[in-house]
C-alpha cells in the first residue's frame, strides 16, 4: 500500500527560516512541496521519510536564500495491481459505487468489477449482493474490502484561456484514479 | 524534481504509522521547546498525517509491534508466501479462509485445507487483533 521513493531536488531555504536546524528548515520544505501531493505517474506523496544528502547551500545573486540540492526518500501511497485493500463507501450509483478511505478519495468499483448477481436499485440508490438466499446491501459508510486493477493518472496541464469561454472553472479529472474490484 | 528510484522498498502500514507517530512526537517536543511558531507546519502535512493516522488506527497495524511482525515472519517462513502475499497478510491480519483466500493467488490449488488453517492459526498467534469500531 505504501511504498518508498527516492529524489533529488532543489530546495530554497528562506532567510527567516536561518534559526531553525537545516535539517529542520529542509524537513519543512519538503514536506510543504510534497505531503498530500500526487505525484504524476508515481502516487499520492505521504510525508519525508529520510533526508540522504545534502549539497552545500549557494546563495544566488539578488536573493538571501540558500539554495540545497537534496537526495531524499519519501512515502508514497501507491498499492501494488492485484493488492486487497479495505475503504468506505461513499457513494453509489448506476456506474458503480465510489469508495474512498480517509486520506484518499478516487477510487471506483465499476459496475462489471462487481461479484456476480449484483443489481442496482434505483430506489434506494444502493447497490445489492444477492448470494444464494441472502441479500447484502452496499450501503453508504459501510466497510469494503477491494482488489485494485487499474490506475490512472492525469497530467494537471493548465488549459488556455481561449478554451475556457468565460468560466473561470474547468472540471478537472482527478490526478490519480484506482479502479478496483470486489475480490472473490 | 528528479526521481531516483520510484520504488525503493516497500513499507508495511505498521512502519508508516510509526514513521508518523514518531514525527508528531517530535514536532511536540519543538512545540514545547521552543514555542508554537516555530512548530507551525504547513497545512497539507497535517492534513494528510491526521488522515492516514485515523485510517492506520483503525486497521490492524495500530496494535502491532516490531517484534510481533518478526515473530510472525520467522513462523510463517514455513510456507512458500510471496513478498507481496505477506505484507497484505500483516497489513489485513485475515482471520477467515474467505479472508486469506482473496490475499493469496491461486490458494486452493497452492495450499491444502490444512495448510490454510495452519496460515491462520500462525496469523492470529502472533498478530494482535485490529482495534474495536468506534465510529
Amino acid at each position: 500500500m505504501f511504498i518508498l521513493s527516492s529524489f533529488s531536488d532543489l530546495v530554497i531555504v528562506d532567510p527567516e527560516d536561518f534559526s531553525k536546524r537545516t535539517v529542520d528548515a529542509l524537513e519543512d520544505q519538503i514536506n510543504a512541496k510534497y505531503a498530500n501531493k500526487v505525484v504524476y505517474n508515481l502516487g499520492l506523496c505521504i510525508t519525508l521519510y529520510d533526508i540522504q544528502r545534502v549539497t552545500e547551500g549557494m546563495i544566488s545573486h539578488g536573493s538571501g536564500s540558500a539554495h540545497v540540492t537534496v537526495e531524499f526518500r519519501l512515502v508514497v501511497f501507491r498499492p501494488f495491481k492485484g493488492e486487497v485493500l479495505t475503504g468506505r463507501i461513499s457513494s453509489s450509483s448506476r456506474h458503480g459505487i465510489n469508495v474512498r478511505t480517509d486520506f484518499f478519495d478516487e477510487i471506483f468499483i465499476p459496475a462489471t468489477y462487481l461479484f456476480e448477481g449484483t443489481t442496482y436499485d434505483v430506489k434506494e440508490n444502493v447497490w445489492v449482493w444477492n448470494n444464494e438466499e441472502n441479500k447484502f446491501y452496499m450501503d453508504k459508510n459501510e466497510v469494503i474490502r477491494f482488489r485494485v486493477e487499474e490506475e490512472t493518472f492525469e497530467d494537471q496541464l493548465p488549459v488556455p484561456p481561449h478554451l475556457l469561454e468565460g468560466s473561470r472553472e474547468v472540471e478537472r479529472k482527478p490526478p490519480y484514479r484506482i479502479i478496483v474490484s470486489s475480490p472473490g | 524534481m528528479k526521481i531516483l528510484n520510484p520504488r525503493v522498498g516497500m513499507l508495511s502500514n505498521h512502519e508508516v504509522l510509526t514513521h508518523i507517530t514518531a514525527m508528531k512526537a517530535r514536532y511536540l517536543e519543538v512545540h514545547q521547546r521552543v514555542g508554537g511558531v516555530n512548530a507551525m507546519k504547513a497545512e497539507n502535512l497535517e492534513t494528510v498525517m491526521k488522515e492516514v493516522r485515523d485510517y492506520l488506527l483503525a486497521s490492524p497495524c495500530a496494535n502491532q509491534t516490531d517484534e510481533n511482525i518478526q515473530a510472525f515472519m520467522r513462523a510463517v517462513s514455513a510456507y512458500p508466501l510471496e513478498k507481496g502475499e505477506l505484507l497484505q497478510i500483516i497489513n489485513e491480519r485475515p482471520t477467515t479462509v474467505a479472508e486469506l483466500d482473496c490475499i493469496i493467488e491461486e490458494m486452493d490449488a497452492r495450499f491444502s485445507d490444512d495448510q490454510g488453517q495452519d496460515i491462520l492459526a500462525v496469523v492470529v498467534q502472533h498478530l494482535p487483533p485490529r482495534p474495536k469500531e468506534e465510529r
